[in-house]
């Protein structure tokens, strides 16, 4: 394998760009990574942000023969134990236990997020465009649930219900393209 | 924890409602269970691709410009979308990298196949590239849903690819067409109809009655008629459109009919169980009409259901049809359709309109019933055999009607309900039959003996006969009842019944079996099967 090098301070340019390409690389598995341990989805975004940041200020300290998505990982871990110590009172969340058993699990599981992603993609195709465009704006993170289903003129237990159908059927579709039906259910 | 209990506590831990109680319980079971840790892991994949797949198709970067930017990792309650106050060099380093990075995701996303030139803008047509093409189609039309058909004649044919529809003009002459539109929503035709498709979640109604079922995972669904626009609110509802008005019937949730007069749009509510008629020739002023006055065939099903419960376990109203007996069409609870109770192709019967007015307090006005004629014999199998434990108890009801009128021959109806067993063993040991003889006489046949008994029922009279089967410990108890036409029903078990005999010890039930004399024509409907006297007479004592 060829060895990347980085040298964010001497080449800030070349380094930019090698973080960027690593980073837009890993980004998917390493949000999943974060999701798996966090749920909420501005908690998980907060703490991404906060983890690219280190990363970024952290590169120098990557061996480039390693892997990235495991460095990044540690790093991850870090930073939700920092979040949760600050946000423990204000959500609930798992315990620092539970979090270390998801964490290691979790880390392990890169290449099959890559592989669900790909698979939703593809199931997508199923779900009709305005369907599509309701699972965008939802999960967008611009507009809260309420807001869309006021927008959409429903109840926000409706559209719950409605997401949780969609998803459904999105999960059974992508555990087909997965080629993992029946392995968990 | 269970598995139905693991979603849903996942689903409101999603959603940011669960309950400290349940998030203990939740993190309780996964800290315990690898399998469902897997499961919860699973799950989070599918929130973090959809989140991913959001902003893919946004055009919007992932984690673009407005990302936070903090190398404080405390620093959150500065504001999330605020740079904090690090050193300018380090500042300018990161916003480079974020927007070389919003860049980068730009390019990749406006590289993949989500925004390739030739990707249509609606899913549907992604799939419709991937069906045969027809003959017919034109580049214009969409394949936008799967069509179900029920012994139907149309006016033209219209264009079909893999059981796939697409937009335009339906026009059924004779049977039932359920149009299912990949958008979510399910529309039952009754003919004669006329029903245009003008898009995966539109269509115009022209002539005719349609059953509008707008399901949960559905976005909605407009029909138009002539003189308006009927817009669903997660709904099920039915219209009917002659030439002087237009019935609307909302069976569930509400519709807003939206006519037009002088240029200005008049919006009209309908809610659940409320029904209104609109002139034709003046849309804007509705009339309340008794709700549920006109059957559509997709509710009759459901409300009988919804009615009887569970007890009911059995329902064929031979509604769902049109002209002749097919396999698993119409009713509920069984196993397949109706097929030749004879070896070999026997003849099956058939299905005809009923004459119109209330029989037994049932409304049967444009209803249909079976027609069992010349010898005809028909099975059907019951989902789930009938267990014969001790004390377990069975109903069979049915309207029946002579409609032959020459007795010094073979004109009698036979009912039987047959054990578990095929073939040969059924053949030794048939089960208990009812029916009526050639000469009027309702009768219970045990196997070993036949019991007859007045009153004689008259050509052309619709009786209501109810069969009742027990098991005892070490024998049976078979009994039938006939109402003539006129007599009260029971809204209890009566005391007395028109005939009845014990029998051996019942054998599991699997099917039910309807038989015509040689010469016999008798027309039979509404069957029902179930546990409970109100079960298969509730419907008709309620009306």
């Amino acid at each position: 394998m060829a060895r990347r090098v980085m040298q964010p301070v001497d080449h800030p340019d070349d380094a930019t760009d090698a973080f960027v390409a690593l980073l837009m690389e890993h980004r998917h598995r390493l949000y999943a990574f974060i999701s798996k341990q966090l749920v909420n989805a501005a908690d998980v975004e907060d703490v991404f942000q906060k983890t690219s940041v280190v990363l970024w200020k952290k590169m120098d300290q990557f061996d480039t023969d390693g892997s990235f998505f495991h460095w990044a990982c540690g790093i991850a871990f870090n930073e939700v134990r920092n979040f949760l110590r600050v946000q423990q009172r204000s959500r609930l969340h798992f315990d620092v236990e539970l979090i270390e058993l998801l964490s290691e699990e979790a880390a392990e599981e890169g290449d099959q997020s890559e592989r669900h992603l790909t698979a939703l993609r593809q199931c997508m195709s199923r779900c009709s465009e305005r369907q599509q465009q309701i699972l965008q704006r939802c999960y967008m993170g611009t507009e809260s649930i309420t807001d869309v289903a006021e927008s959409l003129g429903r109840e926000r237990g409706a559209l719950y219900k409605q997401l949780a159908r969609l998803k459904e059927k999105l999960l059974q579709c992508m555990r087909l393209q997965f080629g993992m039906a029946g392995s968990v259910s | 924890m269970n598995r139905e209990t693991l979603h849903r506590m996942m689903e409101s831990l999603v959603n940011g409602d669960i309950s400290p109680e349940d998030h203990d319980q939740l993190q309780h079971a996964l800290k315990k269970d690898a399998e469902a840790r897997a499961i919860f892991r699973e799950r989070m994949d599918l929130e973090a691709s959809l989140r991913t797949w959001a902003l893919e198709d946004s055009g919007l970067a992932p984690d673009g410009q407005n990302v936070a930017l903090s190398n404080d990792s405390t620093d959150q309650k500065q504001g999330p979308r605020s740079l904090s106050s690090q050193g300018a060099a380090t500042t300018q380093k990161l916003q480079m990298a974020l927007i070389v990075l919003s860049a980068v995701a730009m390019i990749a996303f406006l590289s993949s196949p989500w925004l390739a030139p030739d990707r249509p803008d609606d899913p549907e047509l992604a799939v419709e590239e991937r069906q045969p093409q027809s003959r017919e189609q034109t580049s214009s039309s969409l394949f936008v849903g799967v069509i179900e058909e029920q012994d139907c004649e149309w006016e033209s044919e219209y264009v079909l690819s893999d059981e796939r529809f697409q937009t335009g003009t339906f026009s059924l002459n004779v049977g039932i067409a359920k149009l299912s539109f990949d958008s979510g929503t399910d529309v039952v035709l009754e003919a004669p109809c006329e029903f245009e498709v003008t898009s995966a979640d539109s269509a115009r109604l022209l002539a005719g009655n349609v059953f509008v079922n707008v399901t949960e995972v559905s976005n909605g669904f407009t029909l138009h008629t002539p003189e308006a626009e009927i817009i669903d609110e997660g709904t099920e509802y039915a219209v009917a459109l002659s030439e002087d008005s237009t019935e609307v019937h909302v069976f569930d949730g509400s519709v807003i009919w939206i006519s037009e007069t002088g240029g200005e749009e008049v919006e009209d509510r309908i809610e659940a169980g409320e029904a209104k008629l609109y002139s034709r020739s003046d849309p804007t002023t509705p009339k309340r009409i008794p709700f549920g006055q006109r059957q559509f065939v997709r509710r009759l099903e459901a409300d009988i259901k919804a009615r009887s419960g569970d007890a009911l376990i059995a329902y064929d109203g031979f509604e769902n049809l049109a002209g002749h007996l097919r396999r698993g069409r119409s009713g509920f609870g069984w196993s397949g359709g109706w097929q030749s109770g004879r070896r070999g192709r026997g003849q099956l019967a058939e299905v005809v309109e009923t004459p119109d007015g209330v029989v037994f307090g049932l409304d049967r006005t444009d209803r249909r019933q079976l027609e069992l004629a010349n010898g005809s014999s028909i099975r059907r199998s019951f989902e789930q055999p009938l267990t014969a434990a001790l004390g377990e108890t069975y109903f069979v009801s049915m309207l029946i009607e002579q409609f032959s009128t020459d007795a010094a021959r073979d004109h009698s109806l036979r009912i039987a309900l047959e054990p578990e067993s095929a073939g040969r063993q059924r053949r030794s040991r048939p089960g208990v039959s009812f029916g009526i003889t050639s000469d009027g006489f309702p009768f219970i046949n045990t196997g070993q003996r036949v019991e007859k008994v007045a009153p004689r029922t008259a050509t052309g009279d619709t009786c209501l006969c109810v069969i009742k089967l027990s098991n005892g410990k070490s024998s049976g108890q078979a009994m039938l009842r006939l109402y003539q036409p006129g007599e009260a029903v029971e809204i209890t078990e009566p005391a007395v019944w028109t005939v009845s005999a014990t029998t051996e010890k019942q054998l599991p039930l699997q099917s039910v079996n309807l038989s015509a004399g040689s010469d016999a024509v008798w027309r039979v409907d509404e069957l029902r099967v179930g546990t409970h006297w109100d079960a298969v007479t509730q419907s008709i004592n309620a009306d």
